[in-house]
Parts: structure tokens; C-alpha cells; sequence
């Protein structure tokens, strides 16, 4: 159940929409979740599912036009986020909600040392001075594990290599120690290894710091690897949201079945095949009024092509939106909850 | 870095004798000589003027005399304007020149990037559209046509300003605008679109995550980001600027090397041709040098990639 | 819920092929340059301007009976008059026709430097791109020690030395201004080079005669075409300078740009005489840059949606 007193972040039916030339793409369809303080929240789903746009939309970083906030609420600390002007946002972004982007490469500065880069945040949130920044800039690059910090700090970004940049990119996020972090797939772009070393470190950064993290990802394994719950994106709309455990091992909608199957697991003990999810999620221009997932499930019913389905209770955390859940459906055999106990 | 600049120097001296050397020898494969053209002179008058200019000797040792004085800096004797070197020339028409083509520069970058970032926060604004318009005139209208309507407005319609002449500062503006107004077109179009370009990086991105405030990342990050491709392109604009001074010295009759060179050209004044060619290519070489050079110092990259 | 009958949970399964039958048809490069091309109303507007100047330029001498070097000495410097359209200048000649003859000069003088600039700057850059190595050095060096002194100087010191005539100009500004086109060229084979997709013809086994033709050059074409249509208005223009400064079309031939110069001599008395030249050169070049961003934006792959 939502506990008010550990909720930080509540979004509520939140609508966006791109308005372009041909019309307008609903990237976001009505989507609510929340975040409790220090947890750890992750959104998966393909990539065009919306799950970017959700994120930004939090900081307001859509760009205004051609994207619009159509609907909803963003509730942060119990203020309205939507109804704040672009000046009270400033203060919001970096001091209390940081954020780090996909692709360090792109994401720094290339011609601003990376020192500055986090002072800036520091001076103009915390008002501290440029010799106090600078050495709260320097502590910021150790506690994300880059060695000898003080030589750093005075580097530029393309004197970093990929990992090392993605660290900084978190030491800029987390200067100012914000109650939220949004990390917008921040391991999609780097090596294997790399991926699970910055992991690590958001992890321990999270209890030192006791931050909220909302994990942006399409990769299941960094949401095993990091998450408390998990919501399921597709198509603009949350079609499953529950623990960890629980989309793990009793996922309910055929959507996340599918993505579970997708994705390659040590645990299996029987040889299984890597089943991929046929076709292509739907244009955002012209949504089916219906199930959005319902052309590529097979388990799909009329209703299913007629009717969002409504949100239905599995568990104390556990949501789905799944016409299989009514009590008129035929049942259906779960291949992921099997899976676990064969 | 330094062996950079020595390769850099290197290059440069051998641009410089290719052009000395390209430009001697196609002047002397011009048929007779300097003098045949000259009312009849007496053939012994003749004689000693071909000994004075080391006309008499072979091809190759003019050469070799050529490269030698020019070494020293030395590059001659006016043919037609009587008694005076190229040198002396070149000493007294360069302070105009310079202080015109500066000028030009200088109005043109700061009015181009001033427009062009303008234009970049207006985008499809008012300005926006100016900026555009500004840019389209400054490409399509040759100098000359601008330097006739300029000296037609201002000049003869409205009396604001004097057709031609040098000296104050009243009879720089208009050659000035005429000369730079194509480096305004070009900075603010260049500048405009590098403004929009790095308004769209994931940089910018993270600088509003932050929390920065939109002047701030307009300064800061934007800005900073955008005027570095502009400086690469100074060295080249600087050299279409100062070709640019040939004609717009002629229209407004400044005593600047563009017109000497005209007139040297017209009266066929090859010793001043040769010299002042070869005074722009060195000042020009010099100075695309000179903008690599700034562009390392100011943009982190380089220096490491070097 | 009470109206939801049992028949609606029916199992119908996948409907992949229904869901993805709304598919953007597929187009061509070409195909959808020209699609993006025809979408600029600047572009396509400049480019019937440039059909109509090229028009002009061809018939428009004759739609007057007027010869463009004969002029009528009782009739010098008239304003324009329903008789002479664009007046007469200083010699009593007709300026639409002089006009005419004029832009006809030019925009040959532009086609052609262009053409010949290309030409030259594709093989030399396309075989220093090629082949690569030592050879691709030394050229690229050539280039750059040439070209570090601007393409005006050359062209005057050239013209200086030839004698005067429209195909020394040509011969001229081609000789000097192929650098460009050439670096360019062998940028674009080098990047190409490396790409996947020639791996790939190498690979599946073509030779390289083959590679060059079916790969590298419509892949570059799309560069070079925008390069030259800048090229062609750059052209006009020296050729405007070069007149300008005394070392254009001699005498009786006309050019925009010695129209201009003429004009600019009568400025402060007869000021239509530089207004007629000046406007059509300036809407040649405008209408030239215009086009030529168009096709820039509409040949750019990564503007492809």
C-alpha cells in the first residue's frame, strides 16, 4: 500500500504529447507510479515506449514546444511539480532531483573542465564559493571512485575514458545530494564490465546517501541487479507494476512474460529457448484504443482490441493491467512463474 | 605543439617561394619586356635601364637576384611610378589597408555572432527572420553592387555621409559596411546554426539538470561551444576581406594597397603586381596560421589530439 | 461490466502483419531527395527564378532590335523608356540587351568553371582518396601548399599574363580553383572507404572498378552536387571581381559584372545604369544560394526520415 509518509515522488494519469507537423504522438498515455524515499524504482520497456519521456517530463527537460504536459500531476516532496514556474524548477533540478543521461560521451561538456562542470551546481544551489566548490567538487569525484581527484577535477572530459565519465556524470548528479536520482539508462553505452562497476556504485552511493533512484532501462539484468520495484512500460502506459520478486517469479501480464523470456538467465536449470517478442510496438500517432500490447499477444482476446483493460489488484504492490485477470477470461498457463519452480 | 608550428612554419616558407617562384616566371613569360611599351626611348637609355633592373642578365640569375633580395625583404623598384620601391609603396598604402580591413573584421564578427546568436534564441522569431534575410543579402549582393548602393543612399540621396575619401573617421563607415557586411552575413548564419545545433546536444541536456538558469547554459555552455568553428573560419574570411579591399578601395578611392594593386594591374606595373601578390599571399598564409594557432589554445581538444 | 459477453474473451491470438500494415512506402535516395526538394517553396521558387534568368539570358537579347555592341550615339544614356527598357548607357546601346548578353556571359562562365573545377577535383581527390597511403600525401600536400594562397590572387596573377578573352577567363579560374572540390572529394572516398558497406562489396568479391561506380560515387554525389551549385554563383562572382578590377570580358563583350563596373562609373548621374546589371546579378546569386541550400538540406542522408 502507499505510504504517504514514505512517498517522495507521485505521478498521477501523467499525458504528454509531441505536437508535430503531422499531428500529435502521445508519448505518454496516462501513466501512474511512485517512489518511496530511498528506494529504488525501475521502469523497463522497449525503447520508444515512453519511459524517457516519463523521466524528463518529471524534470520538465521535454523540450516546450513541441512537447506538452496534456494531464496529471507530478507530486515531489508535496509540491506540485506541473504547476511550478521555470524559475521555482531551476531550484528543483540538480539540488533535489539530479540526473544522468545514456551517454557519457555526449553528456559532458567537451570544452568545460570537469571540475567546473560540478561546481556549477554547487554555486548556484548551495551558494558556496568557487574555492569551496572546488574542494566539494574534488570529494565529489572520490566518492564516485575516479583516482586522484585533485588532478581530475581540472581535466577535461575527453581526458576521461567512458566509465570514468559516467562517474562524473553521477558525481555531477548527486553534488548537491538530491532526494531523487533519475538515471535515464546510464550502463546502455558502456562495456560489460563498466556497466556493473557503476552499478556498484550507484548502489553504495544509495546508502550512503539515501537517495531515491527512478532506473530507466530496457536491460532486465541491471534491474535484478539494483531495483526494489518495477514498473512495466509499453506503449506509453504502465501495463504491470509490483517488487521485484514479484515481476520476477509471478509476473502477470503477457507482455512482461515476454520480455522475461527475452532475455537470457543463469538460474534456468532446464536448456530454454530465448523466446523474442514478435513484431513492433504501435505507432504513437494513432494508439489502438484497445490494449495497446494486444497485436503482439498471444493470448489476445476481442476485448482486448476494444478496451484498455483496468487496473487490477494482484498483490499489496502488485498491479496489472491484463483482460486476463477478469474473471470471464479463459485461464492461462504462466510460463515465467512455471519456469522458476522447474 | 612546437613541432606542430615548425612544420606549420615550414609549410609556410615553401608556399611562400612557390608562389615567388610561379609568379617571377609567369611575369617574365610575358612577351618583350616592361619597356617595350614606353614612349621610344633612346636605345642607350634602354640599355641602361635593362642594366639597372637586371633585365640584361639570363632568366635564371634574375631569379636567384629575385629570391635573394627578396630574402632581405627587398622586392624592388616601381616601374611606373618613377623613383619609388615596392617597398615604400607597400609601407605607405598597408597602414590604410589594414585599418580598413580591421575594421571590416572587426564590425563584421561582432555584428555577425551578435545576429547570429540573436537570431539562435529567436529561433522562427522576428529576428530570426531578419537574421536570415541579412544572411541571404550578404551572400547573393556582390560587394561592389552594396559599395554603388551605399554611396548612392547615403552619399548622394541623403548627404549623411561622404561618397569617397580617407582620412576621417566619417569616410570609413561606408567602405567598412560594404567590405564586412558579407562577413556579417556569413558569422551570423554560421554562428546561428552552431547555436541551434549545440542548443539540441545531451550536454545542454545536463546543464538544465543541473539547474542552471537559461542565460547561464546560453553563456556558459552554448555560446562557448558555438563560437569555436567560427574562429577557424576567421583566417579564410579575413583573406576574402582583404581581396574583397581591391574593389572596395578603387569605389572610394582609399590610398590602400587594393588600390595600388588595381592600378598596378591597369598599368601593367609588374614589379608592383609581383610585390603586393606576394605581400598578401605571405599576410594571408600568415594568418591562417595564426587562427589554427588560437583555435588550439582555446579549444581543449586539440591540444591533446595534436 | 455487465454488458461484457464470454464471446469477448474469446482467444483470437496475434495480429502482427493487421497491426504493421500502415507502413511508410519506401522511397529511393533520389526519390526522396526530390520529395524533400519539391517540399522547399524557396528552393523550388528559385529554382523557376533560375529557369527564367537562363531563359532571359538566351532570348532576351533578341526581343529587342537591338545589336548589343551597335549603339545609337544621338541616344546616350536615356532612363529607361518603353523603347529601351532598361535605358541606353554611354555609348547609346541598348542595356536590356547588353544586360542580357551579359547574364548569358556569366552564367556560361559559371556552368563552365564549375564543371571544369569538378571535373578535375573528383579525379584528382577521388585517385588521392583511392589510393590512399604515401601517394594520397604527397597529393593532399600539393593541394595544401597550392591553395594556401586564395584562389582570387591566382586568378588575378593568371589573368595578368594571359591575354583577355572568355576562355582564358574559364582557363583561368579552372586552374585555380579545383582545391576545393578536390579535398572534398577525397574526404568523402576516405570516410567511404572505411565504411561497412564497401567492406562488404569487397568482401562478397567486386573489383574495383565496380566499387567506384556502384558505391563510392553515388554515395558522394550528394556532396559534391551541393558543392556544385555553390560553385556556379562563387564562379559568377570572380568573374563580376575579375571585371571589376580591369581583367574581365574585354570590350564590346559585356558581363554582369563589367555591366556593374560601368555602372557604378555613372553612379552619381545615371544611376539606373548600375540598377538594371546589379539587380540581375544579385537575384542570379540569390536564387543560386537558395537553390543550392535546398538541395543541400533535401540531398542530406541524415535528414532522411
Amino acid at each position: 500500500m502507499v505510504d504517504k509518509n514514505r512517498v517522495l515522488l507521485e505521478v498521477n494519469n501523467l499525458k504528454v504529447s509531441f505536437d508535430t507537423y503531422a499531428g500529435e504522438v502521445q508519448a505518454v498515455r496516462g501513466v501512474t507510479f511512485h517512489v518511496n524515499k530511498g528506494e529504488t524504482l525501475a521502469i523497463v520497456g522497449e525503447s520508444g515506449c515512453g519511459k524517457s519521456v516519463t523521466s524528463q517530463s518529471i524534470m520538465k527537460l521535454i523540450p516546450m514546444p513541441p512537447g506538452r504536459i496534456k494531464e496529471g500531476s507530478i507530486k515531489f516532496d508535496g509540491r506540485e511539480l506541473t504547476k511550478l514556474t521555470d524559475k521555482q524548477m531551476e531550484s528543483v533540478r540538480g539540488s533535489e532531483i539530479g540526473m544522468i543521461f545514456q551517454d557519457p560521451m555526449t553528456s559532458l561538456n567537451p570544452t568545460m573542465k570537469v571540475g567546473k562542470q560540478i561546481m556549477e551546481g554547487l554555486i548556484k544551489h548551495q551558494k558556496l564559493n568557487k574555492k569551496e566548490a572546488k574542494e566539494k567538487a574534488i570529494e565529489m569525484l572520490k566518492l564516485v571512485g575516479i583516482p586522484t581527484p585533485e588532478k581530475r577535477v581540472d581535466q577535461y572530459p575527453h581526458e576521461f575514458s567512458g566509465g570514468m565519465r559516467q562517474r562524473a556524470m553521477i558525481a555531477i548528479a548527486l553534488a548537491c545530494n538530491p532526494k531523487l536520482l533519475i538515471a535515464d539508462e546510464p550502463t546502455t553505452a558502456l562495456d560489460v564490465t563498466i556497466q556493473a562497476q557503476i552499478l556498484d556504485l550507484m548502489r553504495d552511493l544509495q546508502e550512503k546517501l539515501d537517495t531515491a533512484i527512478i532506473l530507466i532501462t530496457h536491460d532486465l539484468g541491471v534491474v535484478a541487479d539494483i531495483a526494489n520495484r518495477v514498473a512495466v512500460m509499453y506503449a506509453g502506459v504502465i501495463v504491470e507494476t509490483g517488487t521485484l520478486d514479484e515481476i520476477f517469479y509471478n509476473p502477470q501480464h503477457p507482455y512482461t512474460w515476454g520480455l522475461l523470456q527475452s532475455v537470457p538467465r543463469l538460474d534456468t536449470k532446464n536448456k530454454e529457448r530465448l523466446v523474442p517478442i514478435e513484431g513492433t510496438p504501435p505507432d504513437l500517432f494513432s494508439p489502438p484504443k484497445g490494449c495497446p500490447f494486444a497485436a503482439r499477444c498471444e493470448h489476445a482476446m476481442r476485448i482486448c482490441k476494444e478496451e484498455f483493460p483496468e487496473k487490477t489488484q494482484v498483490s499489496d504492490n502488485h498491479y496489472v493491467h491484463c483482460w486476463l485477470q477478469h474473471e470471464m477470461a479463459p485461464k492461462v498457463e504462466n510460463p515465467v512463474a512455471e519456469r522458476r519452480e522447474g | 605543439m612546437g613541432k606542430y608550428i615548425t612544420k606549420r612554419l615550414i609549410y609556410m616558407v615553401i608556399s611562400i617561394w612557390l608562389i615567388a617562384t610561379v609568379t617571377f616566371f609567369l611575369m617574365h613569360a610575358i612577351p618583350g619586356d616592361p619597356f617595350t611599351d614606353s614612349k621610344k626611348l633612346p636605345p642607350e637609355i634602354m640599355e641602361n635601364l635593362k642594366r639597372k633592373y637586371n633585365l640584361d642578365k639570363p632568366l635564371i640569375v634574375q631569379y636567384f637576384l629575385y629570391l635573394k633580395n627578396l630574402a632581405k625583404g627587398d622586392l624592388g623598384i616601381s616601374l611606373r611610378y618613377k623613383n619609388r620601391t615596392v617597398n615604400g609603396i607597400l609601407f605607405s598604402a598597408f597602414p590604410n589597408s589594414a585599418k580598413l580591413g580591421l575594421a571590416a573584421v572587426g564590425v563584421g564578427v561582432t555584428l555577425g555572432l551578435t545576429l547570429g546568436i540573436i537570431a539562435a534564441l529567436n529561433n522562427k522569431g522576428f529576428f530570426d527572420y531578419f537574421a536570415i534575410l541579412v544572411a541571404v543579402i550578404g551572400v547573393s549582393v556582390p560587394s561592389f553592387v552594396l559599395a554603388g548602393m551605399f554611396q548612392y543612399w547615403f552619399g548622394v540621396q541623403l548627404e549623411i555621409l561622404p561618397v569617397a575619401g580617407w582620412g576621417k573617421l566619417k569616410f570609413m563607415i561606408l567602405p567598412v559596411f560594404a567590405l564586412g557586411f558579407r562577413l556579417i552575413a556569413f558569422q551570423a548564419r554560421l554562428m546561428r546554426t552552431n547555436m541551434i545545433e549545440i542548443m539540441g546536444q545531451d550536454y545542454i541536456k545536463t546543464a538544465k539538470a543541473k539547474g542552471l538558469s537559461k542565460p547561464a547554459i546560453v553563456v556558459k555552455h552554448v555560446i562557448r561551444n558555438a563560437i569555436l568553428p567560427v574562429i577557424t573560419v576567421l583566417g579564410p574570411l579575413t583573406a576574402a576581406i582583404m581581396t574583397g579591399s581591391f574593389v572596395i578601395e578603387s569605389i572610394f578611392g582609399i590610398p590602400g594597397m587594393g588600390k595600388y594593386f588595381v592600378d598596378a594591374i591597369n598599368q601593367r606595373d609588374y614589379t608592383l603586381i609581383l610585390g603586393t601578390t606576394l605581400f598578401y599571399a605571405t599576410l594571408l598564409i600568415m594568418m591562417v596560421f595564426v587562427v589554427d594557432i588560437l583555435y588550439g589554445i582555446v579549444d581543449p581538444r586539440i591540444r591533446i589530439d595534436e | 461490466m455487465a454488458e461484457l459477453s464470454r464471446e469477448k474473451f474469446e482467444i483470437v491470438g496475434k495480429s502482427i502483419k493487421e497491426s504493421q500494415a500502415v507502413v511508410r512506402p519506401s522511397m529511393t535516395y533520389w526519390q526522396d531527395a526530390w520529395r524533400r526538394l519539391k517540399a522547399n517553396k524557396l528552393a523550388i521558387a528559385s529554382l523557376i527564378i533560375l529557369g527564367i534568368m537562363i531563359f532571359m539570358s538566351l532570348a532576351g537579347p533578341y526581343m529587342r532590335p537591338y545589336k548589343f555592341d551597335e549603339g545609337d550615339l544621338l541616344l546616350m544614356n536615356q532612363t529607361p523608356s518603353s523603347e529601351y527598357w532598361f535605358g541606353t548607357d554611354e555609348l547609346g546601346r541598348s542595356l536590356f540587351v547588353r544586360c542580357w548578353v551579359g547574364a548569358r556571359i556569366s552564367i556560361f562562365i559559371g556552368v563552365v568553371v564549375a564543371l571544369l573545377n569538378f571535373t578535375i577535383g573528383v579525379i584528382y581527390g577521388g585517385i588521392a582518396g583511392y589510393l590512399g597511403g604515401n601517394v594520397d600525401n604527397i597529393m593532399m600536400r600539393i593541394v595544401d601548399i597550392l591553395f594556401s594562397i586564395p584562389f582570387l590572387l591566382w586568378v588575378i596573377m593568371l589573368m595578368v599574363v594571359m591575354e583577355r578573352g572568355l576562355g582564358t577567363i574559364i582557363i583561368a579560374m579552372a586552374i585555380a580553383g579545383w582545391g576545393g572540390t578536390a579535398r572534398l572529394v577525397r574526404g568523402q572516398v576516405l570516410q567511404l572507404k572505411e565504411m561497412e558497406f564497401v567492406m562488404a562489396a569487397k568482401t562478397l568479391g567486386a573489383d574495383a572498378k565496380r566499387i567506384i561506380l556502384r558505391h563510392l560515387i553515388p554515395n558522394t554525389m550528394g556532396v559534391i552536387i551541393v558543392n556544385l551549385t555553390f560553385a556556379i554563383p562563387t564562379a559568377i562572382f570572380t568573374e563580376a571581381f575579375l571585371s571589376f578590377i580591369g581583367l574581365g570580358i574585354p570590350v564590346p563583350y559585356a558581363s554582369l559584372g563589367s555591366l556593374s563596373r560601368d555602372g557604378i562609373r555613372m553612379l552619381l548621374v545615371h544611376p539606373y545604369q548600375l540598377f538594371f546589371p546589379s539587380l540581375i546579378i544579385s537575384i542570379l546569386m540569390l536564387a543560386f544560394n537558395l537553390f543550392g541550400d535546398g538541395l543541400r538540406d533535401a540531398l542530406d542522408p541524415r535528414l532522411r526520415q
